[in-house]
Parts: structure tokens; sequence; C-alpha cells
């Protein structure tokens, strides 16, 4: 045609010409798709979408028109910087629904790799929302269907459940209209897309910490950064796989899928911040659960429960134990405890009494100052337990509830185990608690392993189980003491902020009610512990007929640590040694260095302090009784031995009770488990 | 009353009285015109009467008043308020009855009108003047002189193009139709007295590239008002013979300036101006093809341009062609090739325009026009093709009965 020699000089007779030629033969495809091509050319996007559209209306057999539309297609697909892309972009988006939805139809039926379908038509659907009521619950099914059909069911992160939870999901609940889905379909999508987060969360981190990303650090809790994981599973690629704010995505889903089920829910919450969200759901499910009505309400209950738990569980879990994902070893787990009971305001009563007095009541979780957004640790710590009392509330939301989490992978269920071991101390449940932390801890090692036998050991002392307990305690010591670096302060007095802590300490512990600890695993805070614990569980012996000279003696070297701390204990101890009249331990020179104490000796030896019977000399007056035979005056002798030794070790006060403690600790290990058996 | 009113308006001054008198006229005119109660006389002539003396101010009592320069804009913008206020029944009747009649006097003062309505974007009066130029015929004098007027003030005397006139098409349509038409009539393009000036048709193949409707606006209006000329046979004048013309000035100054040395502009100057009209027509055939397509698409009655008008455009073609007196050998061959263009042109206008709804066809004419360009102009295959076909099918039409 003439045309053609005149599209680049002459614009204006080339497409007077066109209009001619097409005037002439209405049938010839040559001349449209002439004239489709100049107007691009031209880069005018309503001529061009217009003829396009007519050309799809009158040739739809045409190969050349196909492959234009293919290539249009694709083009949406690419980065927009290109001018000749963006073109096509507008192009398309110039043409009526009824023409895209045709064009992608035809389009996607050529592409046989489902995988490549959905993306275009997500693509295609991100940039014209008009689509997705016509596409968008088809390809949620073809993506369903196709993990189905594919092997990668048993892992739910995989490519389709990506494609499918975070993209397609939130598009279709949020652009689609009116669905024609029922409701089992919306629950079995949000129940997917739990699983999918939940396992993509909790996966482990694979080879290199490259994929240590800064999308985690947009986690507005300021939380450890959750590893975000990049582990494509069969056709997406690993940046593909990146999912940049886990919960904030499936908060979204699970209160898109509210508003599609008329939960009773705020009207612009969507656009609220994460915290808002979830402070909303958990008035939204205790209002909920109040109700309590029909089928829908427990469906709710069921599934925004699910969601926090998994959530604050999860947010917990990582906060409080580091080493799941297995990419933070270097940093220190933080170990939820049973509070060693201060003998000032209380004796230690058997925890099962007090648990069923207490029973309404939470107990108090008192947080060690070193450890960072203690507060929001605790937040989820309280909300998980919550939610899985309230999941575990009916037989039937339970049963719901454990085949949700069958399908989770084995690093949730870690994690799950992890939380349910805290929870059950926390609700005082501690034999649970035993059998969930002895199956754990067969696998920890390191710093977990002695978060999980300082947990073992306290609930084994709840249980009044001593000689266990202190035996894992003594382990840790050793543990401790054993491990490279700079020696580990022992007693708490020497670390800085100690008294300071101790004071907070003292003003909750006027709060009446059971009291848990949360405090790092580092030996500056594990060390005091164990001494504290050692003592408490000594002093349970006090008024039993197996109190021995030993334990008596055992508690006075430890109660030099942190002296006078302690002191009202120490007199109780004296007092013991009064009413007994004798004292027999030759190691206390060794061990005994405090001024206070050793002149609360030299007193007890006096006709005021009671005219004890003292064998506390490094050989037993006994024996040197019998090595100086019958000699009158030979306890005359002993005496200024005495007396000479009290005066000797006075002089060589300044040696550190921590050293002394240390070496005490490590020397008379086997002698502090006898006093338990 | 109607002595009252005239009593009363006699009696107040300039502004009072026009604004008392337009607002009387308006609700008169809106209540249909009823019968003045305790007047004897002609009520229609009492209203004229008033209009005459208090909005036209050519007083039958006495010597006609002059206004101020400032009085007289006062009464425009009084006049143009009232266009606006007035039910959209009563417009057109009060326009009429300013400048039904016949404007000798108020055409200047409506020449002042439409320029103000023009640059205040007053679509009300401009509605009323398109479908009084509709009505008197486009090609009227009244018409024709109005429009030479706005030419002038708009076109000529500033070279710059007008940002009144560029948004024109968007404010009243209908008048940028019938302006168009009354332009191609008064510019014929018939040769070198009668070329539209080049800032007029930038314009109007502005106006027609950005707006295919235009061309269709008074042919709509066909239905209501039934006079009607359209601007289309008109353009196709411009478009057909202006290549031609064109070449034809530019070999005339190539031969005087050969005969008579240099002369006032010379060549270069003419060569300048030819090639921008000659971009201007390319533009407005593309933009006349595009505004027939649409005019396909829609309902309209038939008559945007009939066979005779092509009849008639292709016998103008012949007077105009060949050229006259002695020419280079390379005028002739540029003369060749722009009646080759006008002959295309022409044969794409009634290909196309015969695909629409609004073309009339009539085969005598059709005939007539064969037989123009097989004995009269050169040969052109597009056109005779064109022609035969349409030949085809007119007896294909017309053979069974």
């Amino acid at each position: 045609m003439r045309a053609r020699s005149f599209p680049k000089t002459d614009p204006y007779s080339a497409k007077a010409w066109l209009i001619t030629a097409k005037s002439l033969f209405p049938q010839s495809f040559v001349i449209q798709f002439e004239f489709y091509i100049v107007e691009k050319t031209a880069k005018n996007v309503d001529e061009a979408a217009r003829i396009l559209q007519d050309m799809l209306q009158n040739f739809p057999d045409e190969q050349s028109l196909w492959a234009e539309v293919q290539s249009i297609l694709e083009s949406l697909q690419k980065e927009p910087q290109d001018q000749k892309y963006c073109f096509l972009t507008e192009l398309f988006a110039a043409i009526p629904t009824a023409t895209q939805c045709g064009m992608l139809a035809q389009v996607s039926k050529t592409i046989s790799d489902v995988l490549e379908r959905c993306q275009l038509l997500l693509i295609v659907m991100r940039k014209f929302p008009n689509l997705v009521p016509e596409h968008g619950i088809k390809v949620m099914e073809m993506l369903v269907q196709e993990e189905i059909n594919s092997d990668v069911v048993n892992n739910p992160v995989n490519c389709y459940r990506k494609l499918l939870v975070c993209d397609v999901m939130p598009l279709v609940l949020e652009k689609g209209g009116h669905l024609e889905v029922n409701v089992f379909q919306l629950y079995l999508w949000l129940q997917r897309a739990i699983e999918f987060y939940v396992s993509y969360i909790s996966q482990p981190a694979q080879g290199s910490s490259g994929s240590m990303e800064t999308s985690a650090s947009s986690d507005t809790e300021g939380s450890r950064p959750s590893p975000a994981k990049a582990r494509g599973l069969s056709g997406l690629s690993e940046a593909e796989m990146q999912v940049p704010d886990p919960w904030g995505n499936l908060l979204r889903l699970l209160l898109l899928t509210g508003h599609r089920l008329n939960w009773d829910m705020e009207q612009n919450i969507l656009s609220r911040p994460k915290e808002y969200q979830i402070a909303s759901l958990q008035h939204q499910l205790t209002r909920a659960k109040a109700s309590n009505a029909g089928e829908t309400n427990k469906k709710q209950i069921l599934h925004t429960g699910m969601v926090l738990f998994v959530y604050s569980m999860v947010h917990y879990v990582n906060h409080v134990h580091v080493d799941i994902a297995g990419t933070t070893a270097h940093q220190t787990p933080v170990v939820l405890l049973e509070a060693l009971s201060s003998p000032y305001t209380e004796r230690l009563s058997p925890p099962k009494a007090k648990k069923n007095k207490l029973e309404k009541s939470p107990p108090l979780i008192v947080p060690s100052h070193t450890i960072n957004a203690s507060a929001s640790i605790l937040q989820s710590f309280e909300m998980a337990v919550k939610c899985f009392e309230l999941l575990n509330s009916t037989e039937e939301l339970k049963y719901e509830f454990y085949q949700l989490c069958q399908k989770w992978r084995k690093e949730t269920h870690i994690m799950m185990s992890y939380f349910q071991a805290d929870m059950n101390i926390y609700q005082g449940n501690y034999l649970e608690a035993i059998t969930h932390l002895q199956t754990l801890v067969g696998t920890a090692n390191g710093k977990t392993a002695m978060k999980l036998n300082l947990q073992l050991a306290s609930c084994h002392l709840c249980l009044k189980q001593y000689s266990k307990a202190c035996q894992l305690v003594l382990e840790q010591v050793e543990t401790v003491l054993s491990l490279p670096g700079p020696p580990v302060p022992l007693c708490s007095s020497s670390s800085g902020n100690a008294g300071e802590e101790e004071e907070g300490e003292e003003s909750i512990s006027s709060v009446p009610g059971r009291r848990l600890r949360l405090m790092q695993c580092t030996g500056a805070e594990v060390l005091p512990f164990c001494l504290q614990f050692l003592t408490v569980s000594l002093r349970t012996k006090m008024s039993t007929y197996q109190l021995t000279d030993s334990i008596l003696a055992h508690m006075i070297i430890l109660l030099q640590c942190d002296w006078p701390r302690q002191e009202a204990l120490f007199n109780e101890i004296i007092s013991t040694i009064q009413k007994q009249g004798t004292f027999t331990y030759n190691a206390f020179f060794y061990y005994v260095h405090q001024v206070d104490i050793l002149e609360e000796f030299a007193f007890l030896d006096t006709p005021e302090g009671g005219k004890v019977n003292l064998d506390i000399m490094p050989i037993s007056t006994k024996a040197l009784a019998q090595q100086r035979t019958v000699t009158r005056g030979v306890n005359k002798g002993v005496k200024e031995d005495f007396k000479a030794a009290l005066e000797k070790q006075v002089g060589r006060v300044p040696e550190s009770s921590d050293i002394l403690i240390r070496r005490f600790l490590h020397d008379e290990r086997e002698e502090l488990l006898k006093s338990f058996v | 009353m109607g002595e009252n009113i005239l009593g009363r308006l006699f009696r107040l001054s300039f502004p009072d009285c026009t604004r008392e008198a337009l607002s009387f006229l308006t609700s008169y005119i809106s209540q249909d015109c009823p019968a003045i109660p305790g007047l004897n006389a002609n009520t229609e002539q009492v209203i004229v009467e008033i209009c005459q003396e208090f909005v036209l101010f050519q007083s039958n009592r006495g010597p006609p008043k002059k206004l101020s320069s400032v009085q007289e804009l006062n009464l425009l913008d009084m006049i143009c308020t009232c266009f606006k206020e007035a039910p959209e029944k009563s417009k057109y009747r009060i326009f009429n009855l300013m400048f039904g009649a016949h404007c000798n006097g108020s055409g200047n003062l409506l020449t002042k009108l439409v320029s103000l309505a023009l640059s205040t974007r007053c679509a009300p009066v401009l509605f009323c003047v398109a479908i009084w130029m509709q009505e008197r015929d486009s090609l009227s004098t009244d018409v024709k002189c109005l429009t030479h007027r706005l030419v002038n003030d708009y076109c000529l005397l500033y070279p710059d193009p007008s940002n009144v006139f560029c948004k024109l098409p968007s404010v009243s349509p209908l008048f940028a139709c019938n302006f168009i038409t009354s332009a191609t009539s008064y510019y014929s393009f018939g040769g070198a007295d009668s070329l539209p000036p080049l800032s007029l048709l930038q314009h109007v193949s502005d106006w027609v590239g950005q707006d295919n409707t235009v061309c269709c606006e008074s042919l709509r209006q066909a239905t209501i008002h039934h006079a009607y000329t359209t601007p289309v046979p008109g353009l196709t004048g411009w478009c057909v013979r202006g290549p031609l013309v064109c070449s034809q000035l530019l070999a005339k100054a190539k031969a005087s300036m050969s005969t008579a040395g240099v002369n006032k502009g010379g060549p270069d100057s003419v060569q300048a101006q030819v090639v921008s009209l000659l971009a201007c027509l390319d533009k407005l055939h593309l933009a006349l093809l595009q505004s027939l397509v649409f005019s396909a698409c829609v309902n309209l009655s038939p008559g945007l341009i009939s066979a005779g008008d092509l009849a008639h455009i292709t016998h103008t073609l012949t007077v105009v062609y060949p050229l006259q007196g002695d020419c280079s050998a390379e005028s002739r061959e540029e003369e060749s090739a722009a009646i080759g263009v006008a002959l295309e042109r022409l044969a794409q206008i009634l290909q196309v325009a015969s695909g629409t709804r609004t073309y009339i066809s009539d085969r005598g004419k059709i005939k007539e026009m064969e037989s123009i360009a097989r004995h009269k102009l050169p040969h052109n295959r597009l056109l005779l093709m064109v022609l035969k076909q349409q030949l085809q099918a007119s007896s294909s039409y017309s053979a069974p009965s």
C-alpha cells in the first residue's frame, strides 16, 4: 500500500491514506494492523487501543494480532521504566474490561505452566483491579489445585502457597467485589495462610546468613529481626519468595476475611498500625467469646485466636529463645523461672497449695533489668497464654486447633514446645513442664541447654525434688565457671546494678502472690540465682530431722555472698546452733572469712553466747583430744588454738568471697549433694 | 402598564434604565408574551420600542443617545448577564428581538457583543449567535460581515494564536462550527484574492483535529433549526484547492521575480507562507477524514456533505487549473504534483464520506464528476477507481428498481 511509503515523513498523509484504505477495503486485516502500527508508533494510546479492539473483534484468528497481544501482556510484567512497556501498559489500560478479559483468557490458555499463568494473571490483576472479579477466584482455585497436584504439599512454604497467600488472596479479598464463594472456602484459605506464615516465620535459616535481610528490620516492635528467609521451592526465585512483613500480611488477611464474613470490626482498621489491629482483635475476641453464639462465632474465635496465638507465641519464643532459627546463636536466651522467695517475706511454702490458693490471679513475672523490651516480651507471652487457654477451652475448639497444628512443620512444633514449657511453668504445671523440657533438652546445647536445665531445676524445686534440682543447678554452676573468658562475678553485689535490681525486687515482693523471674542466661545473672537457689534448697531442711551441721555450715558459707543481705537467715542458723549446743564443721576456716560471721562464732564460744561446743578447727578437737591423750588442760590449749585461728582468719579477711565460694562450690559439690539424699 | 413601563424607563438614567429594560424583556418573553393590561396599542410594538430605546439605543423619538466606551462596555456586560440568567427557552427569543430583524447599525453592537462573549467565555451568547448564523444562513452577508470582523480582530490584528480562539470549540462548539462554515465561504481559497489568513487556517485545523465532532455541530441542530449549513464542503474545498492554489502562487512569485527583479516580500516569504499553509492543510485534511469517520458512528440526519458539493469542488478545480501564462518547467512539475494531491484528497473524502450515513449520494453528480475527471483534469488512478466504485454501487442499488 502507498501508505507505507509515507509514515515517517508525513504522518498526516499516511493516516489519511489509511483511513481511505480502510474505507475501501474494510475486510483487510493488513490495513488495520498497519493502521495500528502507525498509531502505536505515534504513541496515540486511545486510537491504538480502539483499533486493537476492533481487530480483536473482527479478526480473532490472526496470528500476528495475538503475537501483539502477547507482547502487550508481557510488557505488563516488566518494570515500568522502559518507555515502550509504559506505552503498552497504557494501551492495555485504554481497552474496555471485557476485551481485556478476553485477551487475558486467550493468552493465558497458551501458557502451559500454571505458576507462570497465575503470575501473569496476578500482575495484570494488580494493575487492573477491574479484572479481579473475573479472574481472582479462578487463579486462587488454580493455585490450590496445583499445590495439591505437585509434591510440595507437605511443606506449606512453597511457591504456589506463597502466590496464593501473599499475593492473590489479599488482592481478591480487597478488590474482588462480590465473591461467589462459600464461607467454608474462605476459612480454608485463611487456614492455608496461617499455615504458610507460621511455617515461613519458623523455618530454619539456610546456608549463609546473606538472606538476613533488611526486610525484617521493618518489624515495628523492634523485635529481634526475624530472619527473612528465602527458600524458593521450585518456580519462584529467592527474591520472589521473600515476604517483607509476614505478620502484617497475616493480620491483614485475617481482617479482610473478617470483613467478608461480617465480623463485628472497626471500619477503617486496615489502615491502622499493627499494634492497634492486634489490640482490637483481642477485644474482638473477648467480645466474641462473651456473646458466644452460632457457628460463625466459633469460627471467628478459632481463627482470630489462632492468628493471635501464633503471632504472640512466635514473637515470645523468638525473644526468649533465640536458638530456634539457628541464626543468632551468639545471642543469649532469656529464661523464665519460678522466683525464689525472699526469706523476709514468706517461707517457701509448697507451691501446689499456693497454686490452688491463687489460681484466679495470674502470677507476676519480674523481668531482670538487662532484658530489652521486656514489656513487649511479657505482653506477647500473656497474650499467647490467653489465646492458648481460649483455644483449649472447649472440646470443639481444641479439636480444630490441634487439627490446624498438625500441619505445622517441625520447627514450629519445637517453638510450640518451648512456649508450652514456659506456659506450664507459668501455670504451675511443673510435671507437664518437665515433660516438655526433657524432650527439648535432649537436642539442646550451650546456653539453650543451660536455660532448659535451669527451668528443669526450678520445676524440680517446686516439686520438692531438691536432690535433682540442686544437682542440675550445680551442673550449671560448673558449666558457667568452666566457661572461657574473664571469670564471671559470683555474687550479685560485685556486679554494678545489683543493688538497684534488688531494690526493685524488694518493692515487688511486697505484693502477695506467686512470682516468676525472667532473666538472661548469662553467667552474671545465672550464678547469683544458683547460689540463692542452693540456699533456698538447703534452708528447706532447717526444720526437718534431716538437718545436719554441714547443711548449716553450707548455708553459712553461701550467705557470705552478698553479706549481709541474708542476715536474718544467718541469725536463724545461729539460734539453731545455740539450741543444739554443738556444731561440727572442720572445713569452717577454709570457707568462712566474713568478719561478722567469725565474730558471731567467737561469741558462740563465750558463756553469753551459750557456750556452744564448737568443733570447727581443721583438725577435729575430738581427734586432737585423742592425740593429746588424757592430759588435763588440754581443752584450754584447744581454746587458745581456736581463738588464734579466729584471729588469724580475721587478719586474712580481704580475700574475696567470690573466689572463696567458687572454691567451695567446686570442692564441696559432693558434700552439698549429700545434703539432699 | 405598557405606557407605565415606558414612562418609568424614560425617567431612569443609563445603567438603570437598561437593567430595568432587560429584566422586563426577559420576564415578558419568559411568560410567553402575555397581553399587557391597560395597553391598547400593539404590545409587540411596545416591546420592540423598549428594546430599541434602552438596549440598542436607536431612538425613534429623538436623536440616538450616544454612549461612551465605558458605558457601552457596561451595556454589553449587562446583555451578557441577561443571557446567562434568562431561562433556557427564552434566550434565543430575546436575542432575536435584539438582533433578529436586520442589523443595520446593530451589527456593530453585535460584533462587540460577540467579542465580549468570546473573551468572557459567555456560552449562552455565543450559542444564540451561532443559531442566528445558522438561521441567517452562514453564507449571508450579515454573517459574513461578522465573520470578517472576528477574523480581523482575532486572526489578523495579533499574529500570535489567540487564547480565546484556541478554546472556542470547548466554549461553544456550535459557534465554532458555523464560524468555520462562514469563514470557508468568505475565504474560498479559490485564488490569491481569497486566501484564508494563515492563523485562521491554523485555528480551524486545530479545532477540527482536536475535536472530530465540531463539524457535525450544525447538523446536530438540524432537527431543531431546519436551516443549516455544514463546514465540511467548505473545508473540503480548502483541502482540495489549497495545494493547487499554493503551487500557483509560488510559481507566480517566481515568475514575477524573474521578470521584475527584486519584489516586495520576494518569493522566499511567499514560499514560507505556502509551506505553512500546506502543512495546515495536511493536518486539516486528516482531521476532516477523521470527522467523517466519526460521523459514520453516530446517528445524524444526512447532509454533512453531498455528491453535489463534491461535484462543485471538482468543477472549481477546472477553473483554477491549469496555470495561466508562461511558467518554468519546474513550476509546471510542481503544479502537476499539487493537482495530484488535490485529486487524491478529493477521492479520499469521497470514499470516506460515502461510507458515512450523512453523505447524500447522487448518481448524476458522480457521473458529472467522472466526466470532468476524465476529460478536464489530469489522470488520477485513485479518483477514477473511487468514482467507478461509486457508480457500480449506485447502479447495483438502483438496478432492481
